[in-house]
């Protein structure tokens, strides 16, 4: 059996804010899984992994998630490494920017996958050599706090890919599909996950894995404003609840005078825009306090809830509107008469 | 749903084009008008409904939910490990690390644990008089060579619960191979 090397460095930074962490390494020994733990005792710098005297080995990095008086273990990452192995890299590919990569629960995300030093078929090497399995899987999120809990839901898709090439691999549009009744809420994440070749005897490495985050479409409910009325005023009682506007948006009301027709610049509600450049998913409530400035002579009015997000080149979206009618001519029905 | 796939048939399973994201250098995040973006375009669609997006995940191949039974083996932490409840803390250790647990303690090895999880290291040191390393070799931990009986004995007699460690790290011990059997031979009369 060839000795892969003396000592394996575990390089990079391990910066975890909390709970106690360590790092499992696994090979497969004279026929026989050993199993080591080592543990991790500072926030950041280089692990000096067990001797690897086998072909190769998984390194998983835990660390513990302190709830209350209960800890829970979470695996942080997973990396095989071998001398046969084939060198794979997964990346996630979004319209947002973002790191982590993320997207929104009714956008498309891309998947790349690149691998070299794939053995061809009719090498002798093994098979684990020869090709890899690509597997989808998720995570739910907690809606409230959007986290992995011990009571969210998490499994695999029955999609599963096998690659017997070296090459990169590229799918532009991956619509998720968290389980769930309402699509537009799925809150979670997916994952492609690259593991050594399927062997029915063994346990398979994961060599690379890409995750998205996915957050829900934003809604928007107007109240305050009652469509079914005319007012002889400008409203001044209207709010706007906003609930998971994307991390990364700008939200704001606009009112135009008019019917509801999409492709309308009105005017923009100062105090209605509201902004994030968050991780996660955020709530508000707007007042709409500043009516006046988009309403001139009497008539019907569309107030419109728009935000803007990475998605679209920038165009908004509509998430919800209401009408008004504005009547501010007093009109009067009398009558003159006269005794004498 | 399990298929060989080219790289042109991965990239076929799904198509889009990619966007690209305008840079925008209106302030992040706050409220208030200048957080608007600096280009406003008028709003083109509405918001996805769970209708529109239900009909377009028909249209993408999609092999559905694992089957129960169906799913990857892994070197999943809870079956490959030994777990060790002092008071209202737990360790875990390698599955196959825990080399003798005295009568006394029998119930410190637990399948659910709970409370405050403590990392092996840790848990031995605060728990010296009932927790212990017992040091083994990589041929002792892949079953290549036994561990010697009589350091082992020797180790029980402080009747402590006993992990194999090397340098200090828990490990798993993997059985000595029996020997194959022989078959009796006939003994001469």
């Amino acid at each position: 059996m060839k000795l892969l090397r003396p000592l394996f460095l575990i390089a990079g930074s391990i910066a975890i804010s909390s709970g106690a962490d360590f790092i499992r390494q696994i090979q497969t020994v004279s026929g026989q899984t050993v199993i080591y733990d080592l543990p991790i005792t500072g926030d950041s710098g280089q692990i000096v992994s067990k001797p690897i005297p086998s072909t190769s080995a998984v390194f998983q990095l835990y660390t513990s998630v302190t709830s209350g008086t209960t800890s829970t273990l979470l695996k942080l990452d997973e990396k095989t490494v071998g001398t046969y192995l084939p060198s794979v890299t997964a990346q996630i590919l979004s319209d947002d920017p973002h790191v982590p990569a993320r997207t929104r629960a009714d956008k498309p995300y891309g998947v790349t996958i690149t691998v070299s030093g794939m053995q061809p078929a009719t090498s002798t090497a093994p098979d684990s050599a020869k090709q890899v399995q690509v597997r989808r899987s998720y995570k739910l999120y907690d809606p409230t706090t959007h986290a992995v809990t011990a009571t969210t839901a998490a499994g695999e898709y029955a999609d599963s890919f096998q690659f017997q090439t070296n090459g990169t691999f590229t799918s532009t549009s991956v619509l998720q599909q968290l389980p769930g009744s309402q699509p537009t809420q799925a809150i979670g994440e997916e994952s492609f996950t690259v593991y050594t070749y399927p062997d029915s005897t063994t346990v398979q490495g994961q060599l690379a894995k890409a995750t998205v985050q996915i957050w829900p479409v934003a809604t928007a409910a107007i109240s305050g404003i009652d469509s079914a009325r005319t007012y002889q005023g400008v409203p001044t009682t209207g709010t706007v609840q906003l609930t998971n506007l994307y991390p990364k948006s700008a939200t704001y009301v606009q009112v135009y005078k008019g019917a509801p027709m999409l492709g309308t610049n009105g005017t923009i509600l100062p105090s209605s825009v509201i902004a994030y450049d968050s991780s996660e998913p955020q709530n508000a409530i707007l007042t709409i306090s500043d009516l006046a400035k988009g309403v001139s002579d009497d008539g019907l009015y569309t107030l419109e809830v728009l935000t803007t997000t990475p998605f679209n080149g920038g165009v908004a979206e509509r998430l919800t509107y209401t009408t008004f009618n504005i009547s501010r001519t007093i009109h009067l029905n009398s009558s003159i008469s006269s005794m004498e | 749903m399990n298929q060989f796939i080219s790289g042109a048939a991965f990239a076929a399973v799904l198509c889009a084009a990619h966007a690209e994201t305008a840079p925008d250098t209106s302030p992040a995040a706050g409220f208030g008008i200048q957080y608007l973006p600096s280009k406003i375009l008028a709003p083109g669609t509405d918001s996805t409904s769970d209708e529109a997006l239900k009909a377009l995940r028909q249209k993408t191949k999609f092999g559905g939910l694992q089957k129960v039974g169906d799913e990857r083996k892994t070197y999943d932490l809870a079956s490959h490990s030994s777990f060790i409840q002092i008071d209202d803390s737990y360790t875990l250790v390698p599955k196959g690390a825990v080399l003798f647990v005295p009568p006394k303690m029998a119930t410190v090895i637990v399948t659910e644990p709970h409370g405050t999880f403590v990392p092996w290291t840790e848990m031995q040191a605060l728990n010296r008089g009932s927790l212990a390393n017992f040091e083994v070799t990589l041929d002792q931990a892949s079953g290549k060579t036994p561990i010697d009986p009589a350091k082992l004995e020797f180790a029980k007699r402080a009747g402590n619960l006993l992990v194999a460690v090397i340098l200090g790290g828990a490990v798993s011990v993997a059985p000595v191979p029996s020997p194959p059997s022989v078959a009796p031979t006939a003994s001469p009369r």
